[in-house]
């Protein structure tokens, strides 16, 4: 009787203990912003805070770190869903809730996550408990605390932070190594006040000035953050150290603080400059200036004449004139940079008129600037340096008329381009090319069609007409390439090819068959090239090419021929194959090597003719390339490829060509290439077969869907090319990817769905899998309105992640969405042991080990490895887990592994698919 | 000694500085007078002149350094320090104008930059820099073997190592920085840098915070210095092409952006561990929190995925691919207006909105399709790019040649050439500040709206979230002692 009540008082206790955990389970989840959110009093939130915090304090200093890392991200992702806009009375229960936790007899670390919380959302209410923590005796406690004040917007925090700064100064740490630890915590109070620039601060920072060179320089930069007249009058009684008698000072620091002030000085002056009134931008103005002398360093030079350049706008331009003609060559560049910060047209002709009165250096600067400027106020003075003596200025100005120059710089910019070499008649080529406005084509015309037009000069205006795409030239271009003059003709030729389409292709033939020169029919085959490459099944025909080839002679037949898989039609082909039987030898080359080119597959079967029984041993060897090439075209189904490599290791008389086709069959990652290599590992192709092999065996290695029947192939031959093989990596590479093979980053998991997820609730819901494991049962479910037939199948995991979006066939373009899967897999551990499973998700996911509940998230994220972890104990054997993997929208993919303590994967498990119970 | 000129206070108190105001342009040159003048009100009079003109930089002067080097040993290279000779316009350098380098951070990505710019022909490497020894080390006995190979004489010792960075920019024979250190350091060494008159290389993502990324931009424009963000897709043609069909409406009006990079990052709770000898843990953490040593904590994938140092994947390749989108955009000089996380229900995905109405998205999927890197789309096509990758519907998008008179975009072919040729030129790179800075702020922003899982609204203008001050509060955080801003 005793017992029964003793058993019946423990299963109430349970009861009630368990009620609780199912209330702070629900509060949890509202908390964190995944159910409702119930109305409640400030005083009910404040009680639910505080349980919910009571729940996970304890786990929070866990030993365990998946525990204790799960407890301290609930109560992260609470107190920022508390301090969501429109909240305030949620963020401030659980700013009471965890100020209230920093008491001693919570262990440090745990304490310092709350400071954090603190942090990220204390406001006010936060203050009292982090001024008490600010005289922690443990300095990682108080440096929470200050960091804590230092992000807190109230007002208050800056008065706490301001008195902790008047003690430090009460009582200064004396400055040795030892306690450098408490100098610090004077700089870290520093540093927090002019973070937030806080003006009322200047007087107390002001006393550092006899301190150490450490803390004075932090005080020096809170001044020159803070800012403000009051910050600037303070900074420069900072270069002396009267604190001190001269014999205590040390060499370096004053005047390594004197430089600090003068950058603090200069920072607190840009915020006048920018922000300021008028008095205090032209007290801003005078700081630039008396900084802006000779007698300072570059760097600060450099910072104040920008300031002058910001107070003064266009009134500063004599200012870097005088800097762009001045001694120092690195001041003219930079004055020169600071061109683009004054803007407008007026500026830019200031600028521009600078430029023949400045040195070589700074024009070369001034150009580009000009250039990114692209104002054509700027053209007149570009176009004068055109001529400068200075190459590097000649090719400044060159590059920068592309930008600013007018309608009639093309013809300039050819003519320079026809008379100079090297990045000179590159930079005028480019700048023809990117001067904008249609008028420039016009114009560049109007020079070709001209009399008395140089040749040298026609051939760049055709050049530029070209690279401006100006389509408009091509009617003229046709009476050009019949030029006399050599270069000419051949530059309209290349144009045509670049602007012209398959209307102009019979003129183009025409040429081709009818001039005497060999160079010319090149070019104009060239040219043909080009635009049937372009326009191949979109309007161009082989009708010109086989009406010319009728009559043509065999020099222009070779050409010919050689331009059908240009165009690639049907009769195209038809003409290639005639060319074949054709007497002249060269003609049939021009064919062979046709074929093996054609842009698509259809001459397979050509290729594999000519590759066994040509009689010319080229023209096999030719066809044998063309035929593997083509092979892999297009999208073909690897038993395809497969099937036609075997072909043409069947025609393929020399080692050399069986060499190349086992290389290709090492690009088509099938089970059916393996088998087709296999053989080759003996003789003479045996180091190309392995090769092989180990590639195929990694593209299977990647693939998610490939089977562990599919990988009870692979291993047996990556072990043996392992063991044989004796060139490069390819031994070492095959072990690797074999021992990869069983890695848990590569497992193979069994997956079965999709089921639906019609409510939230049915996260928790028991479909079949998670009853009992029948591999071979199929379940039917229906995911909105589409049915589906569930089934365990294999998918494996590619660097731990398992990517299940196109694990089924999407619907109108989408994945399943709403649904869920489960994942099997079996785990083999020689001896009992505690694990850590470091888990991530898109979205929610439920883990059992050995048909027992171990992790639960129902989480709405992108999946990140290792996201949660959690503990569980492997038996020794084999282990059964299964995973419950939720998506709601879009994204679908899962990480899963099982590591030691700190995150390691665990070595020497075994990992199957089959069920081993 | 200290500079104690005739008439130095010997008191504190009651400074101020008066501007004489005349009128406010010319009667105030920089030559002529000191228009600005320090008095006490009470007590004998001092002047600003009291400032040093000291050509030492904020923090070792010169012969600090150079006897400190001749303590450890180190013999400094004759080298011609400056690079602005007449000849600035290209990469035609000659030893006497070579651009000096010092490499802050040469591990990973920093040991990728050192080779880099070891292999220029423009470009002298005289120091390293980095908080582990053995990295350190490696990185200079690279510099001086390499270096060496050139010489007659076999020997190169012209290249210092320094665990401090402050010692290495207080050297004033160094032209420009390269940083590459984690995130969280980024900031502090390049303002340092910047003060100290050197131009800066400094590796993606440009910041911690936001705050952070706007101090840069200040401190950049302030000192005249080039800065080059390394987010060096900017110089890749894919990339630039997409942006330049992009902007010229070859897709129609642009409706949607997707990219697809990692999540942000997580705070780590992590067990403590001896620190490994020859690591200065302290330095590493720098700015930091004081936390205990886990070598988690110094792997590549640890800090980018700790909150303390990095913003995770989505500032590491979201400073690359959601850089892309605002090029393409035209934002660099702007951002979004509005950032919404996914709430599993009709949000997907983290969605930024601009004020022309473009939605862009971080996600891997568009309409179930994978997304390659950043996808575009618009009313009438689709453009997706990726490193080596450019796949545009039509498919006769991808030949189109931009003419004279549509957008060019500023076109670099090589990143770091890019930065060294505009420090001879002094014209903004490719990748500038200030284009870092907007870039990674987008990237910021997304990591905000993850970790606060609520939607955002942003001023652009003044960077400014709207309406939401606790959110206002993730705009920047705290630095441990002594270090800041």
């Amino acid at each position: 009787m005793r017992f029964a009540l003793l058993v019946a008082a423990s299963c109430l206790l349970t009861f009630s203990v368990r009620a609780q955990d199912n209330e702070t389970d629900t509060l949890l989840k509202e908390f964190k912003g995944e159910s409702t959110t119930v109305a409640r009093t400030s005083n009910e939130l404040a009680t639910a805070y505080q349980q919910v915090l009571d729940t996970l304090l304890p786990e929070m200093s866990s030993a365990d770190a998946g525990k204790q890392g799960a407890a301290i991200e609930n109560w992260q992702r609470i107190s920022i869903h508390a301090a969501r806009p429109g909240a305030a009375a949620a963020r401030s229960a659980v700013v009471h809730a965890t100020a209230s936790k920093l008491t001693p007899d919570v262990p440090s670390t745990t304490r310092l996550y709350l400071f954090k919380v603190l942090e990220r959302i204390g406001r006010a209410e936060a203050v009292p408990v982090l001024t008490i923590a600010l005289r922690d005796s443990d300095p990682v406690m108080r440096e929470a605390a200050r960091r804590a004040l230092q992000n807190n917007p109230a007002p208050e925090a800056t008065a706490v932070l301001r008195a902790a700064l008047e003690r430090a100064i009460e009582s200064p740490a004396v400055v040795t190594p030892v306690q450098q630890a408490e100098e610090d915590w004077t700089i870290g109070l520093i540093n927090a006040l002019g973070y937030r620039r806080d003006t009322a601060s200047i007087p107390m920072l002001a006393k550092f000035r006899g301190s150490g060179p450490r803390t004075a320089s932090a005080a020096i930069a809170a001044l020159g953050k803070i800012g403000g007249s009051e910050a600037i009058r303070v900074l420069p009684t900072f270069i002396t150290n009267p604190d001190r008698a001269p014999s205590e000072q040390t060499p370096s620091a004053p005047s390594t603080q004197s430089n600090e002030v003068t950058h603090a000085i200069l920072q607190a002056a840009d915020g006048m400059a920018r922000n300021g009134t008028s008095n205090e931008r032209a007290e801003a103005n005078g700081i630039f200036a008396y900084f802006y002398r000779p007698q300072y360093p570059q760097a600060i030079r450099a910072a104040a004449l920008r300031g002058l350049v910001i107070t003064r706008g266009n009134d500063a331009t004599p200012l870097l004139f005088e800097a762009m003609t001045g001694p120092n060559v690195q001041m003219q560049n930079i004055a020169a940079s600071f061109v683009a910060d004054i803007p407008g047209s007026a500026a830019t002709q200031a600028f521009a008129a600078l430029l023949p009165r400045l040195p070589d250096t700074s024009k070369v600067t001034l150009l580009g600037q000009l250039a990114a400027r692209g104002d054509v106020a700027a053209h007149v003075a570009v176009l004068e340096q055109v001529k400068n003596q200075s190459p590097e200025v000649r090719i400044a100005a060159l590059r920068a008329l592309g930008s600013v120059g007018g309608p009639t710089d093309g013809v300039l910019l050819a003519r320079l381009a026809s008379t100079t070499r090297g990045r000179e008649r590159d930079a005028a080529r480019e700048s023809v090319a990117r001067l904008r406005g249609t008028t420039v084509n016009t114009v560049l015309l109007q020079a070709l069609q001209a009399s008395n037009t140089p040749a040298a000069l026609r051939t760049e205006v055709i050049r530029g007409l070209a690279s401006r795409r100006a389509t408009a030239a091509t009617s003229v271009l046709l009476q050009t390439m019949r030029s006399k003059d050599a270069p000419v003709q051949h530059e309209a030729i290349a144009a045509l090819g670049v602007l012209g389409d398959e209307h102009i292709a019979p003129l183009l033939v025409n040429l081709l068959v009818t001039t005497a020169s060999g160079t010319t029919r090149e070019s104009a085959a060239q040219a043909l090239a080009n635009i049937y490459d372009r326009r191949r099944g979109k309007g161009a025909t082989s009708a010109a090419v086989l009406s010319a080839l009728r009559n043509a002679s065999v020099a222009s037949r070779i050409q010919l021929v050689g331009l059908l898989r240009h165009v690639g039609d049907e009769a195209a082909l038809q003409a290639t194959r005639t060319a074949l039987k054709n007497s002249s030898s060269e003609v049939r080359d021009a064919a062979v090597r046709s074929l093996a080119e054609w842009p698509d597959s259809a001459p397979l079967q050509d290729l594999l003719a000519i590759a066994r029984s040509d009689r010319d041993i080229t023209h096999r060897v030719l066809a044998l390339r063309g035929y593997v090439h083509l092979s892999g075209n297009g999208e073909k189904p690897s038993a395809e490829r497969v099937q036609l490599l075997q072909a043409a290791l069947g025609a393929a008389g020399r080692t050399e060509d069986k060499k190349l086709v086992l290389g290709a069959l090492g690009n088509v990652p099938d089970v059916a290439s393996l088998q087709v290599v296999e053989p080759f590992l003996t003789g003479e192709t045996n180091e190309e077969a392995a090769a092989a092999i180990v590639k195929i065996a990694d593209g299977l290695s990647k693939d998610n869907n490939t089977t562990e029947s599919v990988l009870a192939t692979v291993r047996p031959l990556l072990a043996t090319v392992a063991a044989t093989s004796r060139q490069g990596d390819t031994a070492k590479n095959a072990a690797q990817l074999l021992a990869s093979l069983d890695d848990q980053a590569s497992r193979t998991w069994l997956v079965c769905g999709p089921f639906p997820m019609d409510t939230d609730e049915q996260f928790e819901k028991a479909f079949e899998p998670e009853q009992a494991i029948a591999l071979e049962a199929q379940y039917n479910t229906t995911i909105g309105k589409k049915s589906y037939v569930a089934t365990w199948r294999e998918i494996r995991a590619k660097n731990n992640k398992v990517d299940l979006a196109n694990f089924y066939p999407p619907t109108s373009g989408n994945i399943v969405e709403h649904a869920f899967v489960y994942a099997l897999g079996y785990i083999y551990s020689p001896t009992e042991r505690k694990v850590k499973l470091a888990m991530g998700s898109d979205d929610g996911i439920r883990v059992w080990m050995n048909d027992a509940l171990v992790w639960s998230n129902h989480a709405h994220r992108p999946a990140r490895m290792d996201e949660d972890v959690t503990d569980a104990t492997l038996r020794a054997g084999w282990n059964k887990v299964l995973l419950k993997l939720e998506n709601n929208t879009a994204d679908w993919q899962f990480f899963f592994r099982i590591t030691d303590d700190q995150l390691r994967p665990v070595p020497g498990l075994k990992l199957s698919t089959k069920p081993q119970f | 000694m200290g500079h104690h000129e005739p008439g130095a206070v010997t008191t504190l108190e009651a400074f101020s500085v008066v501007v004489l105001r005349t009128s406010r342009t010319a009667e105030v040159t920089p030559h002529v007078g000191i228009q600005v003048h320090i008095f006490p009100t009470t007590r004998p009079c001092v002047t600003i002149n009291q400032l040093p003109m000291s050509t030492r930089t904020s923090l070792l002067t010169r012969r600090t350094f150079l006897q400190g080097a001749a303590i450890l040993g180190v013999a400094p290279a004759v080298l011609a320090s400056r690079a602005f000779s007449a000849d600035s316009a290209d990469e035609r350098a000659t030893p006497n104008n070579r651009i000096t380098l010092g490499h802050i951070g040469v591990g990973g990505q920093g040991s990728g930059l050192l080779g880099r710019f070891l292999g220029d022909g423009g470009t002298q490497v005289v120091a390293v820099c980095d908080v582990d020894t053995e990295r350190r080390e490696a990185a200079k006995a690279r510099v001086e073997t390499q270096y060496a190979e050139a010489t007659r004489s076999g020997t190169y010792k012209g290249c210092a190592a320094y665990n401090d960075f402050r010692q290495l920019l207080a050297r004033d024979d160094i032209d420009a920085v390269v940083i590459a250190t984690p995130d969280h350091w980024h900031a502090i060494i390049s303002i340092e840098a910047a003060k100290a008159g050197k131009d800066i290389y400094c590796e993606k993502p440009l910041s911690l915070t936001i705050r952070e990324a706007r101090a840069m931009v200040e401190a950049t424009r302030r000192y005249g210095r080039v800065f080059q963000t390394g987010s060096q897709q900017r110089s890749s043609r894919e990339f630039r092409f997409a942006c330049e069909l992009v902007r010229n409406g070859y897709i129609g009006r642009l409706q949607t952006i997707h990219v697809n990079v990692d999540g942000p990052s997580q705070e780590r709770y992590l067990p403590e561990e001896p620190v490994p000898a020859g690591l200065d843990w302290q330095m590493w953490l720098g700015p930091a929190p004081d936390v205990p040593f886990n070598k988690e904590r110094i792997s590549w994938g640890g800090w980018r995925s700790n909150r303390d140092y990095s913003g995770g994947g989505m500032t590491d390749w979201g400073a690359h691919h959601f850089d892309i989108a605002q090029w393409a955009l035209g934002m660099d000089h702007s951002g979004p207006v509005s950032i919404t996380p996914p709430n599993g229900k009709e949000v997907a995905a983290l969605t930024f909105e601009y004020s022309n109405g473009v939605k862009l998205f971080h996600s891997s999927k568009a309409n179930g399709a994978d997304v390659n890197g950043v996808l575009f789309t618009g009313s009438d096509g689709k453009i997706d790019v990726n490193r080596g990758y450019l796949k545009t519907w039509p498919a006769e998008l991808s030949q189109t040649v931009i003419k004279p008179d549509e957008i060019r975009l500023y076109e670099s072919r090589d990143h770091a050439g890019n930065w060294l040729s505009c420090i001879r030129t002094r014209q903004k790179p490719i990748a500038d500040v200030e284009i870092g800075a907007r870039s990674v702020t987008v990237c910021h922003l997304g990591n905000i709206a993850y970790w606060l899982g609520r939607s955002l609204k942003w001023d652009p203008e003044r960077e400014e979230v709207i309406g939401d001050e606790e959110a206002a509060r993730w705009l920047d955080r705290p630095k441990r002692a002594p270090w800041h801003l």
